[in-house]
Parts: C-alpha cells; sequence; structure tokens
C-alpha cells in the first residue's frame, strides 16, 4: 500500500499542493504590489490563467490593482504590440486616467458588448487569437460551465485574463485558478484570496498602500 | 508624355481679354479640354514675360476609331466552331428579326445586313442562324479594349462596336499617324477580324470617318469640317426614321445638316443629337471615359432547395468563397470588402456586406466572418440563390516568418484578424478605440474612435492632460446625488477628500460649463469623482476612482 502511494506520488502528474518547489513554474507577471506577490503561487498574477475578482460594486479598486501589471504587460519589455482588451466595463474607460496611469491609449481594444453571450464570445475570441496581452471581462452570473470554456481559452493565451464578478457569485463553483474577494475599506484595499495555487485562503490588508 | 510650355504672368491680362468668354460663361465658345488644362500655369510665377501667348500650348487630342461591324459575329465565334457554310447573327427570331452581322460565306450567297430572316434564309440552302447577344458583344469589345491597350494607355470603349484610342502621345513611337494606322489594320486582320478605322481631333468625327470613310485621317481642326461636311448623315447611326426625315428635308451630307439654324435642327433631331454633332464639329468636347480594366470576382450558386435558416446557406458561401480564392490567387490579389447576395423569390434579395481591415484572398478567413455575421442575420425570406461580389482587388502583401523584426506585421495581422471577427458580429458601434482630446471639460477630453489599424507603428499624439488625477471609470451622464444640509450622498454620506478643481469652459460653443470638483469617499471606501454646480448648487456623481 505504501510503495504504491509512493509510485503514485512520484508521477511528475501529481503534485502536492504544499510542495511548492516541485510544483512548474508558470508564466506570470509582476502585481507590482509586494505583499500581494508573496501570497500568490508564482510570485505575480499568473498569466494565460481566469483569475477571477469578485468585488460589492464596480470601482473598489480592482484597477488601481491592476494598473503595475497592465502598465508592465505593455512596456516596451513586451515587443509585440497586442491589445489591452476591456469587455463590457460598466462604465466609460475614462481616456485621460489611462493615459494618467501610463497605458497607452492606441492599446485599448473596448468591446461593449451587450448580451452575456456576445460577452462570452468576444472574450474568448480575445483569447484564442492570440493578440491580447490582457483580456478584462465584466461578467455576472455567468454559468461555470461556461467559465470552463474560458479557463480552456486562457490556457491557449499567453494574456492576462481577469474576469470581474459581483460578491454574489462567490458561493458559486468556478475553474478559475486564483479567485478574491475585493473589500475597500478606510486604509485601502483589503483582499481576501479564497482560491489559490499550493495554498489555503489568505487575507491580504491594505494592498493599495504599498 | 506631354509638354507644356508655361505661359508668362505679365501677359495674364492679355490672355484674360482674349478668353473672357471663358469667364463669361459664353456657352456657344468652345470649350476645350486645352484650355481647361493649361489653366493651372498661370500660377507658376518667375518666368521670362516673352514667351509668346497662344491658345494652344498642349499638343491637340487626337483619335482613332476602331469600330468593329462584325462584332456580333464575333461574339458568338467564341461559343461555335469555325464553319465554312454561311451564317448570318440576327437582331432577333421571329418577324422583326433583321440580319446585323454575316460571314463570308454568307455575304458570296448574297445576303446582306438589314434583310429580314425570311429574305436571308430564301438565298441558301443551309443557313446557320444565331441570335445576336450583346452581353457577350460587351465582353468581346473589353477583350478587344485590353488588346487596344498596347498603342495608348487611353483606350474609351463606345458600345455597340467601336473603340477610341486616344494616339498623339503615340504618334513618335509608332512613327506616325499613317504608320500607326497600318500597324493597327495589319494587327487585327491577322487576328481575324473586320475593322473600320478613323482618325480625327475629336472622338465622334473619328467615329463617324471610320463609318463613313474607312482609313482617312484629319490630323488637324482646321481640316475637319471639310472632312465630315462630305459624309452622308447615315454615318451618325441615328435610327431610320430621323435620317429618313433628313432625306425628305434633302439633307445628304453633314454639311448640309450643319448649315441649318441651331433653333431648328435642336428641334427636329433633339438636342442631344445636336450635340453629337457639335462634338463631331469640335464645338464641345465631351469627355470620354477611360477604360480601365477592373476585375472583380462574381459568382453565383443555385440552393438544391430553399433555405428557410441562414446555417443552411454556409456550404454554398464556403464554394463560394473557395472560387473566389482560386479566382484572386492566380492573380496575386486579395480583397477587403465582400456582398454577399441572398436571392428570394420575386426577384428580392438580402445584402450581406462584408469587411475586412485587410485585403485576403483566404477563403477561410472570410469564411470564419461569415459564420459570425450569418448567425445574426435575419432571413426575410427562404433563399432561392447565393451570389458573391467582390470589391476592386488590390495586390496582396505577402507575410513572411523568417526574418525575426518582422515578426511584429504577423503579429500585427492577428490583432486585425480579431478586430474583424468582433466587428463583423458586433458590428463597428461596439468595438472602440479610444482617443484624447485637449479639452479641460471632462466629458469632452475624450472619444470612441474606430481602434488603430497598424499598431506596430502607430503612436497617438501625446497631448497634455491636466496634473489633477482623473477617475477611470466615467459615467456617460453625471448622476444627481441628494444632499443632506449641504453634504453629498452616494449610499451615506460622502467624505471630500481633496481641494476643489474648479472647471468653467465652453461659453463659446453652447456647452458651458462651470463645475466645482472633488475628490470624495464614500462610507464603504469607494473613490469618487463628483463635482457642484456652481448655478444650481446641487451635486453630481461624475467618476469612479476604480
Amino acid at each position: 500500500m505504501q510503495s504504491t502511494l509512493d509510485a503514485l506520488l512520484a508521477s511528475t502528474a501529481v503534485w502536492r499542493a504544499r510542495d511548492k518547489a516541485r510544483s512548474p513554474i508558470r508564466p506570470c507577471i509582476d502585481s507590482g504590489w509586494p505583499r500581494l506577490n508573496v501570497c500568490l503561487a508564482d510570485g505575480g498574477w499568473p498569466l494565460a490563467e481566469l483569475i477571477e475578482l469578485l468585488q460589492p460594486a464596480a470601482g473598489v479598486g480592482e484597477l488601481q490593482l491592476l494598473l503595475p501589471a497592465l502598465r508592465a504587460l505593455v512596456s516596451p519589455l513586451h515587443p509585440a504590440p497586442r491589445w489591452l482588451a476591456w469587455i463590457a466595463p460598466p462604465y466609460i474607460p475614462y481616456a485621460p486616467a489611462l493615459v494618467q496611469g501610463g497605458l497607452p491609449l492606441e492599446r485599448v481594444l473596448w468591446v461593449t458588448a451587450q448580451t452575456l453571450s456576445d460577452r462570452m464570445w468576444a472574450m474568448e475570441e480575445a483569447l484564442r487569437s492570440g493578440s491580447c496581452v490582457a483580456v478584462l471581462a465584466w461578467l455576472d452570473s455567468v454559468e461555470p460551465r461556461w467559465l470552463r470554456r474560458l479557463q480552456l481559452a486562457a490556457a491557449h493565451s499567453h494574456s492576462l485574463v481577469v474576469v470581474f464578478r459581483s460578491l454574489s457569485c462567490k458561493e458559486q463553483p468556478s475553474p478559475a485558478s486564483l479567485r478574491m474577494v475585493l473589500e475597500p475599506t478606510s486604509e485601502g484595499l483589503d483582499l481576501l484570496i479564497f482560491k489559490r495555487r499550493g495554498s489555503g485562503p489568505v487575507r491580504v490588508c491594505a494592498v493599495l498602500q504599498g | 508624355m506631354r509638354q507644356r510650355r508655361v505661359r508668362a504672368p505679365s501677359s495674364a491680362t492679355a490672355r484674360r481679354g482674349a478668353n473672357n468668354h471663358e469667364l463669361t460663361g459664353d456657352l456657344f465658345a468652345p470649350v476645350t479640354r486645352e484650355a481647361m488644362l493649361t489653366e493651372p500655369s498661370k500660377q507658376l510665377l518667375p518666368m521670362p514675360a516673352l514667351v509668346p501667348v497662344s491658345r494652344r500650348t498642349l499638343p491637340p487630342l487626337l483619335w482613332l476609331a476602331l469600330q468593329f461591324p462584325d462584332l456580333p459575329l464575333m461574339a458568338i465565334k467564341r461559343r461555335h466552331d469555325l464553319l465554312a457554310q454561311p451564317r448570318v447573327v440576327v437582331s432577333a427570331l421571329g418577324a422583326h428579326g433583321v440580319v446585323v452581322a454575316l460571314n463570308a460565306a454568307a455575304r458570296t450567297a448574297g445576303i446582306v445586313i438589314g434583310m429580314s430572316i425570311g429574305a436571308a434564309q430564301a438565298q441558301v440552302a443551309v443557313l446557320d442562324l444565331c441570335v445576336r447577344d450583346q452581353v457577350l458583344e460587351m465582353r468581346e469589345l473589353e477583350q478587344l479594349a485590353h488588346w487596344a491597350r498596347c498603342y495608348t494607355s487611353w483606350v474609351s470603349l463606345a458600345p455597340p462596336n467601336a473603340l477610341l484610342l486616344e494616339v498623339q502621345g503615340s504618334l513618335g513611337l509608332f512613327g506616325g499617324a499613317q504608320s500607326l494606322l497600318e500597324r493597327i489594320q495589319v494587327e487585327t486582320v491577322r487576328q481575324g477580324n473586320a475593322v473600320r478605322l478613323g482618325i480625327a481631333p475629336t472622338a465622334r468625327a473619328a467615329l463617324w470617318l471610320a463609318q463613313g470613310a474607312n482609313g482617312s485621317m484629319v490630323l488637324s481642326r482646321a481640316l475637319l469640317a471639310g472632312v465630315l461636311g462630305r459624309l452622308p448623315v447615315t454615318v451618325t447611326g441615328w435610327p431610320s426614321q430621323v435620317l429618313n426625315d433628313c432625306a425628305r428635308l434633302g439633307i445628304a451630307d453633314l454639311a448640309d445638316l450643319y448649315r441649318l439654324p441651331r433653333a431648328g435642327l435642336s428641334l427636329r433631331l433633339t438636342p442631344q443629337r445636336l450635340a453629337e454633332l457639335d462634338e463631331a464639329y469640335g464645338r464641345y468636347d465631351i469627355p470620354r471615359r477611360r477604360y480601365v480594366v477592373r476585375e472583380r470576382f462574381r459568382g453565383d450558386v443555385d440552393l438544391l432547395f430553399e433555405a428557410e435558416n441562414s446555417a443552411a446557406l454556409l456550404p454554398y458561401c464556403e464554394r463560394l468563397l473557395i472560387e473566389m480564392e482560386r479566382f484572386l490567387r492566380v492573380r496575386g490579389a486579395g480583397v477587403a470588402r465582400i456582398v454577399l447576395l441572398l436571392r428570394q423569390h420575386l426577384g428580392k434579395s438580402q445584402r450581406v456586406p462584408l469587411g475586412r481591415s485587410r485585403a485576403t484572398a483566404c477563403a477561410k478567413d472570410w469564411q470564419s466572418l461569415l459564420c459570425e455575421r450569418l448567425a445574426r442575420e435575419q432571413l426575410h425570406a427562404p433563399v432561392v440563390s447565393i451570389g458573391l461580389r467582390s470589391d476592386t482587388p488590390s495586390p496582396l502583401e505577402q507575410d513572411t516568418a523568417v526574418l525575426p523584426e518582422i515578426t511584429d506585421t504577423n503579429t500585427n495581422r492577428e490583432c486585425l484578424v480579431l478586430l474583424d471577427t468582433l466587428i463583423a458580429r458586433l458590428g463597428s458601434h461596439r468595438v472602440h478605440g479610444l482617443k484624447l482630446l485637449s479639452q479641460h471639460r471632462p466629458e469632452m477630453a475624450w472619444r470612441a474612435v474606430a481602434p488603430v489599424k497598424d499598431l506596430a507603428n502607430m503612436r497617438l499624439p501625446v497631448i497634455e492632460t491636466t496634473h489633477n488625477s482623473r477617475p477611470i471609470w466615467l459615467l456617460s451622464v453625471p448622476q444627481p446625488l441628494s444632499n443632506d444640509s449641504g453634504i453629498p450622498q452616494y449610499s451615506g454620506p460622502l467624505r471630500l477628500t481633496s481641494e476643489l478643481e474648479r472647471i468653467e469652459s465652453g461659453w463659446w460653443d453652447g456647452y458651458a460649463i462651470a463645475r466645482d470638483y472633488y475628490r470624495a469617499v464614500t462610507s464603504q471606501g469607494v473613490c469618487v469623482w463628483v463635482f457642484r454646480e456652481h448655478q444650481t448648487r446641487e451635486w453630481f456623481l461624475h467618476g469612479i476612482f476604480g
């Protein structure tokens, strides 16, 4: 019995959640927030994987959180110019603020799809085309099997893939490899990472303050 | 090709006097193309003031008309084998049909043009009778126009059976008008076609010369009236009724006709025929359209059964797209725009236009777009046949994957493919890029634009923005906020966290604003951008810092 288990564990197809050293190194991008980086399995936002950010309302600081990573993705270190796709954001992405945030406007692709199926489709196309450095999508009330489909599409891309959903979706199952709740506080933004690769839930306090 | 002598500016006054009729709009003065073309030369300034003034600074146009009397036969010949037996082409079958063209065997048998079918059949035992096909004739004429482009760059079609070649610039190359004429004559006869030729300074005169005096040349406008005057009126090709009227009036040649009072002539002939006469005599120049080789793909397919949903159309469309790809590949070209015609009963049809940001020949690329587009298309009625029409093809850019610095263009292609796909399904009003505008008013400091096509090289101009921080989310319409004793409320009282920023602008264009903007924090800790109207002292939410 023991030897069977050992043989199984020795197989490269199996990795132990606690054993970070043995997990393969995945591509990631520096989040720009040191306190957050240490809580993420690969030391930054994972690329080519679905990241789910749950928020009580739009505008709690989700873009401040992502801005350093987006900036890094469009920097000259990544030479091939690709889109920064915004799919169905709740408000207008305000151009002067994006410029202040250091994002080149010519890369921004703003898609205002109305129905959920159009949003899903647009996101999947954006991921499969391989022409986006980042895909940000606002999808509420989306079924888990659709998320699974997006997760598969994300795995084929090299993009930063973020799905914004409302807090009520927390209890739903989701194939996203990283899920967290954004909680605005008087000190800034708290992150409750309740699903991540390699470890259990963790709370990161006052992320935006450094 | 043409040489232009430049007019001296100091003689402009004299010239203006001479050309006064152009300015006053005298309709009966000759307005020639040369006069129009030399107009810009007035602007070329520093030149010696002693160049003589001449009305003709450009070599005048010279037209060579090629008339193919056997064109109906030539068009038919493509379909059938050449036979030695008598063959005629008739305008229509039945009592009204007359012979419009005939071969040599028929001619020796005694058949002439204009004979009725019955009379023609009475002449010979076996007669090969074809009905004229004007579409084929036009195609044949276009083929001839292709060939004629080896003599000049300006070929113009003159349906039903003639071509016009502007040859002034070609005379030097071909050794003069006579030599050119002979050369073309020999060439067409070698191809087995009968041709009538005429050269004249006006296009219409050239056509009439070819018709009435095959092989004649008039090289100067001064001689034109004399030569034209000797031609019979029948060269005009006007309806027989008009020609009969002319004969009854005792008009035999064009000189008789041209001598008559214009007002009466206009009434008798219709103004349009008078204009033709004027054009022939060089009184007016009527511009001739250049024949441009324009090849587009046209494909049609009939459905086996009526299709009621668009999914059933896809296999047929695929076939058409593959045909189009073949057509384009041979030419090394691609198209950026196609139209699908879904034809229904009673001659109705539904147009489905498709566009790409880059020309392509690849059927697969088009097909993926078409799938998205057709899935959206509501069919008004069952479809019975499909047509595919392409736009003018453009040369295809070849992709390369060899040199590393060129991978950028391939990425760019992927980016454009995504753009095309999104626009095909969602429509261009749902896929945007962003642009910064130099404006103080927040709602006018940006604009949604079409996404950038060339990501690799395109950089938007940098516009100096304000140093005050702006929210990432902007509300399209400011949302009014209730206020509780001067404190704005947005799910609880707002706490203002910044100095006021006054934006007061736009009094000149009717969208004046006068607002005090603040950064504020809600009770949940969300950072928002609010303003207070100067006039009404009311609070509005305009953005969220996100």
